[in-house]
């Protein structure tokens, strides 16, 4: 009993850190070449909401608080916002998690679009109009829709891997061949 | 279900709060003392420093490999054209250093000579990009051990990059002149007219253009294509550093300044390779 958490515990881990790691240096060194319309997409999140999802809110918490934390890292200015706004993202994706069923990949799409508009629109918010930048509709039309349609693109291609390798940390639980419901009774 | 039990004890409100307030904690500390990350920075250097590398050198090469592919015809005009310019600029080379012996005497003359030094710099690769599209940042892969520290200038060809915000042990982070948060106390090189240079991420994005502003210009002498270089009275950028050209200027509201655009001189998209000045401009507090 204590062994199989122990088991559990240690893939949830590799896991999330695996995902954390392969993510980030996607986002800094290997899309950075091939960006579209200027912008990169936004990896850290495609991951943070993804295991928020289909793993659940806690899952998604904590992914998004250690990946918001590595982009604090080294953005290297006002260390923790980016950990919190991840934070929220994966939480709110954890609480959606109800109402995902199985295999379908058009809800999880849909909830990395939302996530990624979202969270453009608090670092405008919060770090852009603060500072006297008003033009919302050139940021959005510039910056947050582009970078949107992007991640979307790109959580096409990692949407498989993500979800082979939550089903690995899940094996055994009730989730394999599951209405993901379960979910919410683990939380 | 059972096992599952024992495993999720911790409610999930639980843990958003504390994570909540850990974050909001670690951004007051950041606010109060500048920390950015302390041992987590070290850690980070050895576990992501190494692969951003690799990937790296992967990426260059297969840059360069697309660039071997030229032909040989091309490959010999572009010679005739090199070599041609080799020995204009070699002409060129010796009056500069015919005048420089002659300024060095003068400086001397007016004991100045220690003003526009030249600085000592350091190569460095460019690892990785910002984290975010919203701010123009980017990793380079040396650090602390190397000799770089906190606030350094950073340079490519003869104009300014940027400025080190954080540097660890074998990487640091460079925040660019375009960055929507920078600002870099300037002046224009003929007149000696102080402004203050800003980046705009909506103006880089339309027209590859950074902001000025309040440029004290009295007689109305600035003109488009005069050079901006970093000014003396700047407390982190060292002087006398390129940072670019002026586009437009528009006078002010207030009839006292002048503000417009101007093109930065290095080319921020392809940046491979930076020098870092290896000194900190010494200010007295």
């Amino acid at each position: 009993m204590q062994q199989t958490v122990y088991k559990y515990l240690i893939r949830s881990a590799i896991a999330v850190f695996g995902a954390l790691y392969i993510g980030f240096l996607l986002q800094t060194s290997f899309f950075p070449r091939i960006a579209l319309a200027g912008v990169t997409p936004n990896i850290i999140l495609i991951v943070t909401s993804m295991f928020g999802f289909l793993l659940g809110a806690k899952y998604g918490m904590i992914t998004g608080f250690l990946g918001g934390l590595l982009l604090d890292i080294f953005c290297g200015s006002s260390f923790g916002m980016y950990a919190l706004m991840y934070l929220y993202v994966g939480s709110l994706n954890g609480a959606l998690a109800k109402i995902y069923y199985g295999d379908d990949i058009k809800l999880p799409l849909f909830l990395i679009g939302g996530s990624d508009f979202l969270l453009g629109m608090t670092i405008y918010l919060s770090q852009f109009l603060m500072r006297n930048r008003s033009d919302a509709g050139f940021y959005i039309t510039n910056i947050i829709v582009p970078e949107m349609v992007y991640t979307v693109l790109v959580a096409i291609f990692l949407y498989f891997p993500l979800r082979w390798v939550c089903s690995w940390v899940d094996q055994g639980g009730e989730r394999t061949n599951r209405s993901v419901r379960g979910v919410r009774e683990l939380g | 279900m059972n096992r599952r039990g024992s495993r999720t004890t911790i409610p999930g409100n639980f843990i958003l709060i504390t994570l909540t307030i850990i974050c909001i904690v670690l951004l007051f500390i950041n606010y109060a003392t500048g920390f950015t990350g302390g041992p987590l920075v070290t850690i980070s250097n050895y576990i992501f420093v190494p692969m951003q590398r690799g990937i790296d050198f992967i990426g260059g090469s297969i840059a360069s490999t697309n660039e071997d592919a030229k032909t040989k015809a091309e490959l010999l005009e572009e010679n005739a054209a090199l070599r041609d310019q080799v020995d204009e600029l070699t002409n060129r080379l010796t009056n500069t250093q015919l005048q420089q012996t002659e300024l060095d005497e003068l400086l001397t003359l007016y004991d100045l000579d220690s003003t526009y030094k030249e600085y000592k710099t350091t190569g460095a690769h460019v690892i990785a990009r910002g984290t975010s599209n919203w701010f123009s940042t980017f990793t380079i892969d040396k650090g602390t051990s190397e000799g770089i520290k906190k606030d350094m200038n950073v340079i490519a060809g003869s104009g300014l990059v940027g400025i080190v915000t954080q540097a660890g042990r074998h990487y640091s982070t460079v925040r660019t002149v375009i960055d929507d948060t920078n600002n870099v106390s300037a002046m224009v090189l003929d007149t000696d007219d102080n402004c203050i240079i800003s980046g705009s991420l909506k103006m880089m994005t339309e027209s590859g253009m950074i902001e000025i502003s309040s440029l004290e210009d009295e007689d109305d002498v600035v003109k488009t294509g005069d050079a901006i270089v970093t000014s003396n009275i700047s407390d982190k950028y060292l002087p006398g550093i390129l940072v670019g050209y002026v586009g437009e200027l528009d006078n002010d509201a207030n009839g006292l300044t002048k503000s417009g655009t101007m093109t930065p001189v290095v080319d921020f998209k392809h940046l491979k390779d930076v020098l870092v000045i290896l000194e900190t401009k010494e200010i007295s507090d």
